[in-house]
């Protein structure tokens, strides 16, 4: 239930605000915790029950939130890993994520293998990737990153681990 | 009015309360402190529901505006290291450190370049990077080491390790 409000809420939201994930996901939570705690205000008159509920919404949009958010930006690896995937070292090809929904800008870059990290049982590689689009607008100057990409069974799949604890900074 | 009077004195101190949070742990918890101090001090006035709604609305404002200041400043620290790693050769080492706006979130530490590779795309390379911190390091142990990746683009050499697999996010988000 929460899960759909949630996607409502984002289709809504995402649709004018398209990258800016964090206030997507605090206005959403914040938006349904002020609906939700409003509401219970009208039923009880107990300030800590209705705190508790609309706290308790807030939490559940954003876990859902979350979650949908996870979704998407794990559909826009997958699209850049199959892409980069059966690159050999030098080769270069383009790739556009198409996301189901529009949670974050769909982005459209190339991507080539720029090192073979290791082959046989685990088969890795590293990707240089340039995003040269992000929604309608053509980037004035092209962002590049590094990654890695790891072969599961006929699957590439996105590889680079989390940055270490100490490391999350602003990221949490 | 009157009624206000134990609340003010309480929503103040959890003010100051969330000041002294954002100087010691790197405001990470001054949002959810303004959105109770604000739910406290409004609440009396204005209902407990009306309370609530407040307090959360402050919460994610003040938590969407201290990301965003949050994710400035790292990006800063990132392309002065990136700059930095760009004019350095293999296997030099320079000092780098970042100043930020009330010391908060300040950090120091050796970079070395180590590794110069080209591909199809871009020019890039790797470094790695201590972070000397006295106090939570343990005198006499050596300091914490990272590695990273910046890559050269038409304005110049920017941080460019991309963001985790979505598997691996897990309290990141």
């Amino acid at each position: 239930m929460t899960r759909w409000l949630a996607g409502a809420l984002l289709a809504a939201c995402g649709l004018t605000l398209g990258g800016c994930s964090s206030l997507v996901s605090e206005t959403a939570s914040a938006g349904a915790g002020i609906a939700s705690g409003s509401l219970a205000g009208a039923v009880t008159n107990n300030a800590g029950v209705a705190a508790g509920i609309g706290i308790g919404v807030q939490a559940g949009t954003r876990a859902g939130v979350q979650y949908a958010q996870r979704r998407i930006h794990g559909q826009a690896q997958q699209q850049i890993a199959d892409a980069a995937g059966p690159l050999k070292v030098g080769q270069v090809r383009s790739w556009n994520t198409v996301l189901s929904v529009p949670l974050e800008s769909s982005e459209a870059g190339k991507v080539t293998v720029s090192r073979v990290i290791s082959t046989g049982e685990l088969d890795c590689k590293e990707i240089v990737v340039s995003v040269e689009r992000s929604g309608r607008e053509t980037l004035a100057v092209s962002e590049f990153y590094v990654a890695s990409i790891c072969r599961s069974g006929s699957q590439w799949a996105w590889a680079s681990a989390e940055p270490a604890t100490p490391r999350w900074g602003a990221l949490q | 009015m009157k009624r206000d009077g134990p609340r003010a004195p309480l929503a103040a101190a959890l003010l100051v309360l969330s000041l002294v949070a954002a100087c010691l742990c790197g405001c990470r918890s001054i949002a959810g402190l303004s959105g109770a101090a604000a739910g406290v001090s409004s609440g009396s006035a204005v209902g407990p529901a009306a309370g609530v709604a407040i307090g959360i609305a402050v919460e994610a404002g003040v938590d969407a505006s201290m990301k965003e200041v949050q994710r400035r400043w790292s990006q800063e620290d990132q392309t002065r290291m990136a700059t930095m790693v760009g004019a350095m050769a293999i296997g030099e080492s320079r000092a780098w450190q970042s100043r930020h706006f009330l010391t908060i979130g300040d950090e120091q530490g050796h970079v070395t370049l180590v590794r110069d590779f080209d591909s199809a795309l871009a020019r890039c390379r790797e470094a790695v990077f201590s972070v000397e911190n006295p106090k939570e390091t343990p005198a006499g142990a050596p300091p914490p080491l990272f590695v990273t990746t910046v890559c050269k683009g038409t304005d110049g050499w920017r941080w460019a390790a991309a963001e985790p697999a979505v598997g691996r996010w897990g309290a990141l988000q």
